[in-house]
């Protein structure tokens, strides 16, 4: 597991001269995430280039994946720079690093991306400004609109890691912004995680029973919605659908394939339409959820 | 919902009951049966109100009238076959959506391979050698029309829960399209379909599919698909020939020229099924059942009065069956699902008493022409109500 630590920060510093990092939002992981910005003086003469007029940064940097991972995680970076949609941070830069500065070869691959850092906060910290119906079904709609470009992409991408953490709420006009597209996946693709894994790449208390199951064949756009399902009933209940009685991560997954959490309007006495709506997206078989994004986006109460 | 007519061997009594007589809401048309010059000689209005079956169903099919088509498979590839079809999917894909506007059909319809056997890859095979290239193409020429695809089943896979949910999953994995085209072919030893489960299973799937808001369009029915439109707001297919009205793959491997003639039937309305036409004069000789079996029409009392015993071959019965058919449709369509449930209850059960009062007047009918399904079709719509529509 990769982890911060004055060692990592040397490597980084000196392959990307000028690095700053001002705080660490994930220090360990599959990744680690830097907040930073580059020093103009101190980037002459090194790649990339620009990096001294591109201000705050985010700056990710995982190691040990494989060529085929990387390979993939490139096309993807490639398809978002494509999307230049606004509820998507710009991407600048990506690179391996399989030396250091000095030519000293790593006991690990680096795989680095840098991006625009928003000025924003998680939804996940805002929680309580969506806790009424109407408020929650602006921001799911918002969020829909803002995963359009995604699924509607010919490649028939999914996000496949929605979740509070990855949805920011943007300081400036409160625009959603969606981030973490690292496990992006097109539907249909054979993929790059073991078929025989239990489950797929996801964040536990917000995947669908399809990935629940790594059942890769129902993996579609309509497994976001149940996530985006799971974090509506979050937001306008105040409790989680599947967490609660969960004492393991193997009994999350048997409540999210079988437990029918009790509808809405029963636990908050919000609006039955509301209600059926979240019902719907949270539906165990992906045939029994919105059909279309714009059948979502109409169900959705304006 | 609609009533096509499911073309097959002479088109041309599906046309004149569609154009001239006015029953039908259009035509589902069938390249094995005619050559794409004669298709494409069809009226503007017929084409317009019809859809265009591609008929991947065998798709190395060595039928002539089906290789007058560029995009048909077997021709596409220069001789069909799974590893090569691969390299020419987008350009079959592309010559038939091209065709289909071209032609200005309603819908397009995106053809699939029929599988006899419960195929595990059922899904990616249809993926790749049509829904994924078509659907391609569909994106790239920014159709207008409305895209349908091909669901080509057995009654196995229907009837099998877990492959009916993967086989929904599937279909409703894919926005563009708005509705499907399902076809099932049946096995069964009777010319009714009387299997409870399996009509029980098509109406959880086809509810399924009403729900998913995808239009649906089933061919090759035979009279069943009157239960189907308890299901919703269905299309549904009335046809000539027995091959119209239940689906094999035979007619794409068969010598037209071998086959053998018929007992000429005639279709009763109020018996639900089709009988012997010798039969029917026997009931017909006995006045006051045949008043409530039997619906009268020009092509019935044409025949009728004829000296000769109708032949098979002969277009009077069959277009006698559009009408009275499409009369039993228009009086269903108007109604909701409940109303449709409460008139084809009264329906069957009148249909029931009729043949038990037939065997009273000791007229034995053969079994294709008797009543064995009617039971099994009021069980099923039965159990339909009370699991779905009653209040």
């Amino acid at each position: 597991m990769l982890a911060d630590s004055t060692q990592l920060r040397g490597i980084l510093g000196g392959l990307l001269p000028g690095l700053n990092i001002s705080s660490t939002p994930k220090a360990s992981g599959q990744r680690v995430v830097y907040f930073c910005s580059f020093d103009p003086a101190l980037v002459a003469g090194t790649k990339p280039a620009k990096r001294g007029q591109w201000g705050d940064v985010v700056l990710k940097v995982s190691e040990g994946i494989d060529p085929t991972q990387i390979a993939y995680l490139q096309k993807e970076i490639e398809i978002l720079n494509g999307f230049k949609s606004p509820h998507y941070p710009r991407l600048h830069w990506n690179d391996i690093f399989s030396k250091d500065a000095a030519g000293n070869p790593l006991s690990h691959r680096l795989f680095v991306t840098i991006e625009e850092r928003i000025a924003a906060k998680p939804l996940s910290a805002l929680t309580a400004s969506y806790r009424g119906d109407k408020a929650a079904c602006a921001l799911m709609r918002s969020i829909v609109e803002a995963l359009d470009p995604l699924w509607s992409h010919p490649q028939r991408l999914v996000h496949r890691d929605i979740k509070p953490d990855n949805v920011l709420i943007r300081d400036a006009d409160g625009a959603v912004v969606i981030i973490d597209l690292g496990i992006l996946r097109e539907e249909g693709a054979i993929g790059i995680t073991l078929s025989h894994h239990p489950y797929g790449p996801c964040s536990p208390p917000y995947a669908s029973p399809e990935q629940a199951t790594n059942d890769k064949k129902n993996i579609t756009f309509k497994s976001d919605f149940f996530s985006i399902g799971v974090m509506a009933y979050e937001l306008i209940s105040g409790d989680h659908p599947f967490l609660p009685g969960a004492k393991s991560l193997s009994e999350l997954f048997d409540r999210i394939k079988t437990v029918n959490p009790p509808p809405l309007h029963k636990v908050c006495g919000c609006d039955k339409h509301v209600s059926d709506v979240v019902e719907k997206m949270m539906q165990k078989e992906p045939y029994r959820r919105h059909r279309t994004i714009r059948q979502l986006l109409s169900d959705l109460p304006v | 919902m609609k009533l096509y007519h499911q073309c097959g061997h002479c088109t041309k009594w599906n046309l004149e009951s569609f154009v001239d007589d006015g029953y039908g809401d259009g035509l589902i048309l069938s390249p094995v049966h005619e050559r794409r010059s004669n298709l494409e000689k069809h009226l503007a209005k017929v084409r317009k109100a019809s859809l265009f079956d591609p008929q991947y169903y065998l798709p190395n099919s060595q039928k002539a009238k089906l290789h007058s088509y560029d995009f048909f498979p077997e021709v596409a590839a220069a001789g069909f076959s799974t590893s090569n079809f691969g390299l020419v999917a987008r350009e079959s894909a592309r010559l038939c959506i091209e065709f289909q506007l071209a032609q200005d059909y309603e819908k397009i319809i995106i053809p699939a391979r029929h599988f006899e056997q419960m195929e595990p890859k059922y899904t990616d095979l249809q993926d790749a050698y049509t829904v994924v290239p078509f659907l391609h193409e569909a994106s790239r020429m920014k159709l207008s029309k409305d895209v349908i695809l091909t669901l080509p089943l057995t009654s196995h896979m229907v009837e099998n829960g877990d492959y009916r949910t993967s086989l929904l999953n599937w279909v409703t994995s894919y926005p563009e399209i708005s509705g499907v085209y399902v076809i099932v072919e049946c096995e069964r030893n009777t010319k009714q379909v009387a299997s409870e489960s399996f009509l029980g299973a098509m109406l959880l799937m086809l509810t399924e599919l009403r729900q998913a808001d995808l239009d649906v369009v089933i061919g090759y029915t035979n009279t069943e698909s009157l239960l189907y439109m308890v299901a919703g707001d269905v299309d549904i297919t009335c046809g000539a020939y027995e091959n119209t009205r239940m689906f094999s793959l035979d007619k794409f491997l068969e010598n037209d020229e071998d086959r053998r003639g018929p007992k000429a039937r005639i279709y009763l309305p109020g018996l639900l099924n089709w009988v012997q036409f010798t039969q029917a004069m026997d009931i017909r000789s006995k006045g006051a059942i045949w008043q409530q079996v039997y619906e009268e029409t020009v092509w019935a009392e044409e025949a009728f009065a004829a000296v000769t015993e109708p032949y098979f071959n002969q277009p009077g019965l069959y277009k006698h069956h559009f009408e009275c058919f499409s009369n039993q449709v228009d009086h269903l369509r108007q109604l909701s699902q409940v109303d449709r449930y409460k008139l084809l209850r009264v329906w069957i059960k009148k249909a029931i008493s009729l043949n038990a009062e037939i065997s009273d007047a000791a007229i034995d009918l053969e079994r294709h022409g008797g009543g064995d399904h009617l039971q099994p079709w009021l069980d099923v719509l039965n159990r339909y109500y009370t699991s779905h529509l009653k209040p």
